[in-house]
């Protein structure tokens, strides 16, 4: 193919696009991370099912980038809230507990 | 393999118009199962699909796996189709398409919700109201479903811009099991009808088109061909042969035989 495009990035968003959060926000179905967490100053988080820790003031911009994930690649949902406006991913703050979901497109049909 | 859309093609059939959308090809492809996703761009790009469905995941958090398919597919020259496979409840294929339309190229999803593990069969009740959901929330919605014609006209009331009832089960490449019954969806509903799985080769996908329908989408019928890049030019010809077919209509079938030269002027 000519020209292969970055075509890893997914389009810009538009804040008109921000939706109300469309389940409520909870904690109820992550396991229990704040507790189990020894290190003062950090938080523990499940991503994508899988419990991480972070430092506790870390945004979830910080925390894409600590995955070296790039945000315009990924879709995230936090604590079931689908986040469409990815310019407010560096001032989202995350608590212990928190639940959050990056997702892509793979091949399917 | 070089393939020339003839130039009569375009003027024998009219394109296919989804919601006012017009496509440049009546052939929908899936990005699932190939062997690699260089194969799978070689083959789209023969197939001449316009529409390719992409599933949502989960991204690996360690990156052994390969990257996202969209590294692979200029979004810029064919348009994506989310879809939601894999979900078996209605909560899980609308969470599905919310997240697929926050990736921000489209409001269309090819919506799924799986009833039975082990044939794939459609959720006839969860997709009618699944489809109700998101065509309130302003989705355009595709609807995967079986070939019962009920179903179909319900998805229809409920807002779909498309109904996809299945030629065979996923992946099943047993081909079109009741043209009598797509061909009694395809009379009866007004908007586009887009026969969706099962399709394994390019005589099911030529039959299928036969019927009248408006197109077909396929995806293991490529990927699992021994060369899946030459069964998507089979499959382009295919379809543009079973939509001509169709066009012109065939002649009738009879019993008997009916000779071709004329019985007059024999030796005597």
């Amino acid at each position: 193919m000519p020209n292969v495009p970055p075509a890893t990035i997914f389009p810009r968003m538009t804040p008109s696009e921000t939706h109300e959060p469309l389940v409520a926000a909870g904690r109820a179905t992550a396991p229990d991370t704040s507790r189990r967490d020894a290190r003062p100053g950090s938080i523990g988080l499940t991503i994508n099912g899988e419990v991480r820790t972070v430092p506790q003031d870390a945004t979830l911009a910080d925390v894409l980038r600590s995955l070296s994930l790039d945000p315009r690649t990924v879709v995230v949902e936090h604590n079931r809230e689908i986040l469409r406006d990815r310019d407010a991913y560096a001032t989202r703050r995350l608590h212990a507990g928190d639940v959050l979901e990056l997702v892509h497109f793979v091949g399917g049909g | 393999m070089t393939i020339t859309l003839t130039a009569e093609m375009s003027a024998l059939d009219t394109p296919l118009v989804i919601k006012g959308r017009e496509f440049r090809s009546r052939l929908m492809v899936g990005t699932g199962k190939y062997a690699t996703l260089d194969l799978m761009r070689r083959a789209i790009e023969t197939s001449g699909a316009e529409v390719v469905t992409v599933a949502v995941r989960r991204v690996d958090l360690d990156r052994t796996k390969d990257e996202s398919v969209l590294a692979h597919l200029d979004p810029a020259q064919y348009f994506l189709l989310a879809n939601t496979a894999g979900c078996y409840s209605v909560a899980d294929a609308v969470r599905y398409a919310r997240l697929a339309r926050a990736a921000g190229f489209n409001e269309w999803v090819k919506l799924e919700v799986i009833a039975d593990e082990q044939t794939l069969l459609p959720d006839p009740v969860g997709v009618v109201e699944a489809t109700h959901t998101l065509v309130a929330e302003g989705f355009q919605v595709m609807a995967y479903t079986n070939d019962d014609l009920v179903t179909a006209l319900r998805l229809e009331d409920a807002g779909a811009v498309a109904v996809m009832p299945l030629a065979s089960p996923i992946g099943s490449g047993l081909g079109l099991l009741n043209p009598y019954a797509i061909r009694t969806i395809k009379h009866r509903l007004g908007v586009p009808v887009i026969v969706d799985a099962g399709v394994g080769t390019a005589s099911d996908a030529c039959i299928t088109m036969e019927q009248g329908v408006d197109g077909v989408l396929m995806n293991t019928g490529l990927a699992a061909a021994k060369d899946p890049v030459g069964m998507a030019a089979a499959m382009r010809y295919a379809v543009e042969a079973g939509r001509l077919a169709f066009l012109a209509g065939r002649m009738p079938r009879r019993e008997v035989a009916v000779p071709s030269s004329p019985r007059a002027g024999m030796l005597g």
